[in-house]
């Protein structure tokens, strides 16, 4: 695939057999969270009962019903056959999981990445799985982009995670990834490219107010940008101010007050909600 | 808000003239994208939806204002303008209809009005009123009666009433006695169903509903309002109001286009919950967050 060139080009095998892993799942009030959960054939995934209401765990092509169990305990099963195993609290309308269970699992980055930015992947797998490769779907079918195998250095620190396979490869466009041996595929995983410009941010001090610069590479005039602060009582990423950017690529907030509160800019599709980019995160530095 | 007639003591009425407009706007249910209580995430794609809204207007729809004060209503646009009045005043509520692709129109709840100011489309019978067409404007003729005192709903009961009023062009009434003292605090808080969410204000999930703000000893007066399809139960924790019949409660439940006011002296420092207490309404939005400072 032209749009995705293979960076690691190491053959190697799975080295030793991944260690089972134990996954845990948040039984609430009237849902699972995460809801959706991929682990390998082996692992062994823990519902804790963090709610006040009993609740139970029926999945009926797993052969697996964990009875009720009541708030602070959990319940657990292993998955032992890879296939994907719906599940319900018969006890909770609407409350509902899925566990896909698969022989390769592949994880990457949760976060869109720049543009021919190159991007780590990572494979869990069994011994028995021999030679992976690391294959992607832009919109027309998978190919092949690389073959993973053990880092290179022995990994951080020299310390070579057993069972583990790493694999780089540059991300040109929003891909979807697999890997894939002869013990068959991993879950699929999407690496969302950026659609943004890069954002670059200079503070200063003006009159008790900060001011942030922002500015943006490759020039992206009338591009349009958001100001968000972290704010406790906004549980997350708060949107306090909009701009456009000038024909320089540039925008300015200012923002009174909020000593020490995390901020950042984004930029945003024509929703000004979609986030295309995001800069990095700094720390309001004036008096309010 | 223009006052043609003096109204410098509360026993003057007055004529009460108010801009406003249709206008389209771009609207996000969850603008910090999470249900910040289970963790649950939400994508733009789940949550930004293109609806139309109620404005205010400076004369002449001249220049856009704030449809009512940070400390009523926490954001902008949804719900429309808070229009006060009092008991003997006379309403005249300039409409303009800036939506280029539907009519709509304004319908008031609770006050004194001639068939021709009830703002509803009846085929054959209503008038320009019930039916402002794009582009077009028409002043609402209301009067504050001796029965209007509390809060009221008011919305669009054009042909395109069940479209905007699943988008939020709705807002509040809000109507005193001659004599009435102003509350310290006056929080506006209407429940509506809205895309997959239930929301407040047109916003799911803690963060994203309204925070409203109170000092101890503050007389805080919450106006409820339902709009939609379905009833809905107004509760506020560490918080008890009394009925008309002196009874305290906690919890009142309103449904569709009915509405209420509260009032206490506030006591109670701390950050409480507010919600709706139909439990399925509130795992999908339908609870915010209330700060009482000590004074």
């Amino acid at each position: 695939m032209r749009a995705l060139a293979a960076a690691l080009l190491a053959l190697a095998v799975l080295a030793a057999p991944a260690q089972a892993d134990s996954i845990i799942v948040s039984a609430g009030t009237s849902s699972f969270d995460p809801g959706k959960l991929d682990v390998l054939v082996g692992d062994t995934v823990i519902w804790r009962n963090n709610s006040t209401k009993t609740h139970n765990v029926k999945a009926e092509t797993a052969g697996y019903n964990s009875g009720r169990f009541g708030p602070r305990t959990a319940v657990n099963h292993v998955f032992a056959t890879a296939g994907v195993y719906p599940y319900v609290c018969t006890i909770h309308d609407g409350m509902t999981g899925d566990v896909g269970v698969y022989p390769l699992l592949l994880g990457g980055p949760r976060r869109p990445v720049q543009p021919g930015a190159s991007v780590a992947l990572h494979v869990r797998g069994p011994e028995s799985a021999g030679e992976v490769t690391i294959e992607a779907d832009t919109g027309s079918g998978y190919q092949p982009v690389a073959v993973a195998g053990p880092p290179e250095g022995g990994g951080h620190d020299g310390h070579v995670e057993p069972g583990t396979l790493h694999a780089n490869v540059v991300a040109t466009q929003t891909a979807t990834y697999r890997a894939v041996s002869a013990a068959g595929a991993s879950q699929q995983l999407r690496v969302e490219v950026s659609a943004g410009p890069a954002l670059a941010l200079a503070t200063t001090s003006r009159a008790g107010r900060a001011v942030i610069d922002v500015r943006a590479r490759p020039a992206s005039p009338r591009s349009r940008v958001v100001l968000q602060l972290r704010l406790r009582e906004r549980f997350g990423w708060w949107p306090v101010a909009r701009a456009r950017l000038d024909r320089r690529s540039r925008a300015q907030f200012t923002v009174r007050g909020h000593r020490g509160v995390p901020a950042r800019v984004v930029s945003v599709g024509a929703d000004w909600a979609t986030v295309l980019s995001r800069s990095r995160v700094l720390k309001l530095t004036s008096r309010g | 808000m223009l006052l043609a007639a003096a109204s410098a003591t509360p026993a003057e009425a007055a004529v009460r003239h108010e801009w406003v407009a249709a206008v389209p706007r771009t609207w996000n249910i969850v603008p910090n994208g999470r249900d910040g209580i289970m963790g649950t995430t939400y994508d733009p794609a789940q949550t930004v939806f293109p609806t139309v809204v109620y404005r205010r207007f400076t004369e002449n729809w001249r220049r856009p204002l704030r449809n009512a004060p940070v400390a009523s209503v926490d954001h902008n646009m949804i719900p429309g303008p808070l229009l006060h009045a009092r008991v003997g005043d006379r309403l005249r509520i300039h409409f303009k209809n800036r939506d280029p692709n539907a009519p709509h129109s304004m319908h008031f709840h609770g006050v004194h009005y001639r068939p021709g100011s009830d703002g509803s489309y009846i085929p054959g019978f209503s008038g320009r009123g019930g039916n402002v067409k794009p582009g077009q404007t028409f002043t609402y003729r209301l009067n504050a009666g001796r029965d209007s005192a509390g809060v009221w709903p008011y919305h669009d009961h054009s042909p395109s009433m069940h479209e905007s009023l699943a988008g939020g062009l709705w807002g509040a009434l809000s109507i005193r006695g001659r004599r009435e003292r102003r509350p310290d605090r006056e929080f506006v808080t209407v429940f509506a169903a809205m895309q997959d969410f239930q929301t407040i204000n047109g916003r799911a999930f803690v963060g994203n509903t309204p925070i409203y703000r109170a000092r101890v000893g503050d007389r805080v007066q919450w106006d409820v309002l339902a709009i939609g399809d379905e009833h809905h139960t107004f509760h506020v924790h560490g918080h008890r109001w009394r009925t008309a019949a002196g009874v305290p409660e906690d919890t009142r439940t309103l449904g569709p286009a009915e509405s209420f006011r509260v009032s206490w002296r506030e006591d109670a420092p701390g950050t409480w919950l507010y919600h709706c207490h139909v439990e399925q309404h509130m795992a999908k939005g339908m609870i915010g967050i209330y700060r009482v400072s000590p004074r």
